[in-house]
């Protein structure tokens, strides 16, 4: 009630000058505030700094233990004639090429798979997401297992069932990327879950009077389905963007950036500068381009969605 | 439930294929996927040797005791402990306080708000590892490492990911429910609790879930601010496990992994009917 | 209903502030009278068997000194540490050896401990010199050593006997036990119908360079400590790396580096069964005892002129950010008098780095391993007298160095690369480090 008559107050005295904006846009407005006020508060107390600093700190040279030394620009140049740094970005874009729409559309596939109404719905789910829980080192060395060249299960089917003899995996300089992609597809729970509650959001009629209307299961999901779940596709789209560009803990206890560094991710030669190097400094350069990188492909991402990402509540 | 008749009636002619169909492809899909789950079972019941046996075994020797010996090398009960309050803290204080924020970016008009959201999600791409030591700093300086607070804390903050999460289901719902609201005379609070928040019920146990999984596993966080292996949580406990020099006992490291993924497993299993729950939403528009 | 809200929101905040506050006070007086002492350790099953019985005897000991051991992955020890260094709060004793980092990296950090050891002389009585005199800087003494451990040859004794050949010798001195008669052997050990390799160099190619009397950096960086120079066009350097692709390629007698991670996946090969020879760090001493398919014991490396032995020594030391360095000497002392040092011997099985108890480890050991204790002896003894202590732990920056010299040798010994394309990528990279700024 406080609040009400605060905004009454001011609306009196306002529209005197600003005659444009209604008592509910601003009221709306003052809600919008209230509603995000504790992000606001953790990026100011907790978040926000650390960033800043580390702004700051791509322009200098620092080793954690002394102060660090200003050098302008010096990171950001150094960056372009670094060798490793070419070899983990384009091992890092080559990954995030295969990753990301395999995630996505492997992703919704599974989604629709286990949408569906059959016996034992919950134990497919729970079994399909099961691989996405094992972390770290245990799902390293479990993968690293199943790709064995001379005995992994997956070479010893190959040969059983095709007759094919199965890849190098993890060891071979051309298959170990796509190898940690295929490993993050068992991974592909978190997007599947996403896609699936997101299926449970769409309003049944549409499908019914589809129905009436003779359109079939193709047609209505790619005229309905996924104009639906939209800003869903894209939301974990975005999120796989940034999660690839992001890859590491992979690469460190499997292959530790081999073999010939086409493992060496970025963020790994990232987190080598930072705690192995000491070059705090360098390792925040690092991170602002990548930031930048990221930044772009996600703007690009929103900017291709506003043509194609349909929201049943559009405002701006 | 006419309508329902009707559709059932359109497929009918292709109904048993489409079973079919989808059975194959799930029980394709559960080999792949339950590949490394079996291999993980297989490994913990296996004696060390057997571990490193060539070729490799798929059937153990059924060593059950190896998960009563986790219990005894480690204090796993403890380690579990922690790690099942301080997920449960931080999942909850997370996935409320971002539901919150998800709204005001969803629902509410303002200014600048574009350019806020931005923010959020930028803050996602920045590789954590040029801000963790700066915020370990603030944190040492309020005299709280070695303690949850600094991963509890931030949480009030909601987190980037969750608050996109909850903004997309959000704007997915039909606006004609505010303004039905708005007409009764209700105000954003209430169409934040008594509409979206219920409506959306898939979407926040997806993001809790999500938020679980993220808490239960992470590793770095605990790292750099516990120094007290009593409050170690599991995911640090777990990689513990790991020898340095001598060989690393992976039937164990693998048995004390299993009873790791069982409590998400279960939470998972549990949860899911809560996606099943398909909300008919035009039923509210009244 | 915006009231309501607000109550909860309220009492939310609060109730979390209040509760911070009550944390921050109970950490304060929870160090009352007692001193508080923290020791950072890798986790590693074995020496945390040790660790904790070393801190409960000290705690009887000494009432008023409480111990918190901090115990965290190998792999992770550098983050640890390094964001423990920005907030001014390492652990009053660390193991900077125990980091991927090493010694040299963290000596900045570590306490002058001349002083400490001039008053308590009996705590270095018996310490090898040679494994003493490596962490003074500058006349300062950063680290005491806990054990010494060289590289040596393993191999597995049924193999030799099935192969009808005898066992390689564990005089160092002795000439005819050269690098081509291990080929030799090698070859008739190989037995590619089983999968079995005669020889395994487990070791990354700098070690290789050390085998063959020289290194990849110039002997002045490593005496520095620092990479100045490289030292790749050296003719032994480039010896050492062919010499370990003919394994692989000419005689055919080890797996190469592709194969090698393959088969590692499983665990260390030679416990597998599917290598005959291994030259591998001194912890295979514990890390084979529980190989039960099969017998082997270790064997000198063979002779090459100038040949040097790649050594491992653990360390302790005590950081300048201790609040209490009188009590972290303290508790420095208890862990290398001899009955610590005994019980260290009794879990870990490393070879002590005090020849006092050099007697009573060749006892238990040998015993241990069912190894005679003359062999034992004489294989040790020879790995240190050849010994040059680890470059990830002498040179700073190691962990980087030696990514530029794995990955394109390895690329070479993958079959991936040419000689000439890896020594040359090698050296570039090693140069770009030089002109580094920091």
């Amino acid at each position: 009630m406080h609040l009400d008559h605060s905004v009454e107050t001011q609306r009196t005295v306002r529209t005197k000058k600003k005659v444009k904006r209604s008592p509910k846009a601003k009221r709306q407005e003052r809600a919008f505030w209230l509603f995000i006020s504790p992000w606001v508060i953790g990026f100011i107390c907790f978040t926000g700094g650390p960033i800043i600093a580390s702004l700051f700190l791509s322009f200098t040279s620092y080793d954690i233990v002394s102060s660090p030394i200003w050098v302008g620009l010096g990171n950001y140049i150094h960056l372009f004639s670094d060798f490793l740094v070419l070899k983990s970005l384009s091992a890092t874009a080559f990954y995030a090429l295969l990753a990301v729409p395999f995630t996505i559309i492997l992703g919704l596939l599974l989604a629709i798979l286990l949408n569906q109404k059959v016996k034992g719905q919950a134990f497919f789910r729970t079994a399909f997401y099961a691989p996405s829980i094992i972390s770290g080192v245990s799902v390293a060395f479990l993968w690293s297992w199943l790709l064995n060249p001379d005995f992994g299960v997956v070479n010893s089917l190959l040969k059983q069932l095709f007759g094919i003899d199965g890849p190098n995996w993890f060891n071979s300089t051309n298959w170990v990327i796509p190898s940690m992609a295929l490993m993050q597809l068992t991974a592909v729970g978190g997007t599947m879950v996403i896609f699936l509650a997101s299926l449970q959001q769409l309003p049944k009629e549409l499908y019914e009077s589809a129905a009436l209307d003779g359109a079939k299961g193709w047609a209505k999901f790619i005229h309905i389905t996924v104009p639906l779940i939209s800003p869903v596709i894209l939301f974990n789209t975005i999120i796989a963007i940034i999660g690839s560009f992001q890859i590491f803990t992979q690469a460190y206890v499997i292959t530790q950036g081999g073999p010939d560094w086409h493992s060496y991710f970025y963020v790994y030669y990232l987190f080598d500068t930072a705690f192995s190097q000491y070059r705090m400094g360098y390792a925040s350069a690092l991170a602002w381009v990548l930031f930048i990188i990221i930044f772009v492909l996600t703007m690009l991402s929103l900017f291709v969605s506003r043509r194609l990402v349909y929201y049943e509540y559009e405002n701006k | 439930m006419t309508t329902q008749s009707k559709k059932n009636y359109v497929h009918d002619e292709y109904g048993w294929i489409r079973k079919i169909m989808i059975y194959v492809l799930l029980i394709l899909g559960l080999a792949f996927f339950l590949l490394p789950v079996v291999w993980m079972l297989s490994t913990a019941l296996k004696t060390l040797p057997e571990t490193q046996a060539f070729p490799p075994k798929w059937i153990p020797s059924f060593q059950w005791h190896n998960f009563v010996q986790v219990f005894k090398e480690v204090p796993f009960g403890r380690f579990t402990w922690n790690s099942v309050w301080y997920t449960i803290v931080t999942v909850c204080s997370t996935t409320f306080f971002s539901a919150f924020v998800a709204f005001g970016f969803a629902r509410l008009k303002a200014r600048g708000k574009a350019v806020l959201f931005g923010i959020v999600l930028s803050t996602m791409m920045l590789p954590p590892q040029v801000t963790m030591i700066p915020q370990y700093l603030i944190f040492n300086k309020l005299g709280l490492v070695d303690s949850y607070w600094p991963l509890i804390i931030p949480t009030i903050g909601g987190s980037a990911f969750t608050i996109f999460l909850l903004r997309q289901f959000y704007m997915g719902l039909p606006k004609e429910l505010d303004e039905a609201v708005e007409i009764d005379g209700g105000g954003y609070f209430t169409i934040f609790f008594r509409i979206l928040l219920p409506l959306s019920m898939p979407g926040m146990a997806t993001a809790a879930i999500m938020e679980f999984m993220y808490r239960w596993n992470d590793l770095i966080g605990p790292l750099i601010y516990l120094s007290t292996p009593d409050k170690y949580p599991l995911a640090l406990g777990l990689a513990n496990f790991t020898a340095a020099f001598a060989q690393t006992p992976w039937n164990l490291l693998m048995a004390a992994s299993i009873i790791a993924i069982l409590p998400p497993l279960l939470l998972f299993f549990f949860a899911q009917k809560y996606f099943i729950r398909g909300i008919v939403i035009s039923g509210t528009k009244g | 209903m915006n009231r309501m809200f607000f109550k909860t929101f309220l009492i939310t905040v609060l109730g979390l502030v209040l509760v911070i506050a009550m944390s921050g006070c109970s950490g304060s007086t929870n160090g009352k009278g007692k001193v508080q002492l923290s020791w950072l350790v890798r986790a590693d099953p074995h020496e945390k068997v040790w660790e904790n019985q070393m801190i409960k005897i000290f705690e009887q000991q000494n009432p008023n000194i409480n111990i918190k051991l901090i115990d965290v992955p190998q792999d992770q020890i550098d983050q640890k540490m390094r964001t423990m260094i920005a907030g001014k709060n390492l652990p009053d004793i660390v193991a900077p050896n125990w980091a991927n980092g090493g010694f040299m990296s963290y000596a900045d950090q570590l306490v002058d401990l001349s002083n400490y050891v001039k008053k308590d002389p009996e705590v270095i009585d018996g310490v090898l010199p040679s494994a003493l005199n490596l962490w003074k800087i500058k006349g300062e003494l950063k680290a005491l050593p806990i054990n010494t451990l060289g590289s040596l040859l393993f191999y597995n004794k049924d193999l030799f006997k099935k192969a009808g050949l005898p066992d390689p010798p564990t005089d160092w001195e002795d000439k005819a036990w050269t690098w081509d008669k291990m080929v030799s052997y090698a070859k008739k050990l190989t037995d590619p119908s089983k999968h079995i390799y005669g020889l395994l160099d487990n070791n990354d190619p700098s070690v290789d360079a050390e085998m063959f009397g020289s290194s990849f950096i110039s002997d002045e960086s490593y005496k520095k400590g620092l990479l100045l120079k490289p030292n790749v066009d050296d003719p032994a350097v480039h010896k050492a790396v062919k010499a370990h692709h003919d394994l692989i390629f000419k005689y055919k007698v080890s797996p190469s580096a592709s194969q090698l991670s393959a088969i590692s996946q499983l665990g260390d090969p030679f416990v597998s069964g599917k290598v005959a020879m291994t030259i591998n760090g001194g912890w295979g001493l514990w890390g084979y005892q529980n190989i039960e398919d099969f017998k082997w014991s270790v064997a000198a490396l063979p002779y090459v002129p100038n040949r040097q032995d790649r050594m491992y020594i653990d360390i302790m030391s005590i950081s300048k950010d201790s609040k209490h360095p009188k009590e972290a000497w303290k508790f420095m002392k208890f862990l290398y008098s001899t009955d610590s040092l005994k019980s260290y011997i009794h879990i870990t099985q490393g070879p002590p780095a005090n020849q006092h108890l050099m007697n009573y480890w060749l006892d238990f050991e040998s015993k241990k391993l069912g190894i005679s204790k003359q062999k034992l002896k004489e294989a040790h003894e020879g790995s240190i007298k050849y010994g040059i202590e680890a470059s990830n732990h002498m040179v700073k920056d190691w962990a980087t160095l030696i990514q530029y010299i794995n990955q394109p040798i390895n690329a070479y010994y993958g079959g991936n690369k040419s000689f000439k394309d890896a020594m040359y990528e090698t050296k570039r990279l090693l140069n770009s480090w030089t002109t580094v700024k920091k």
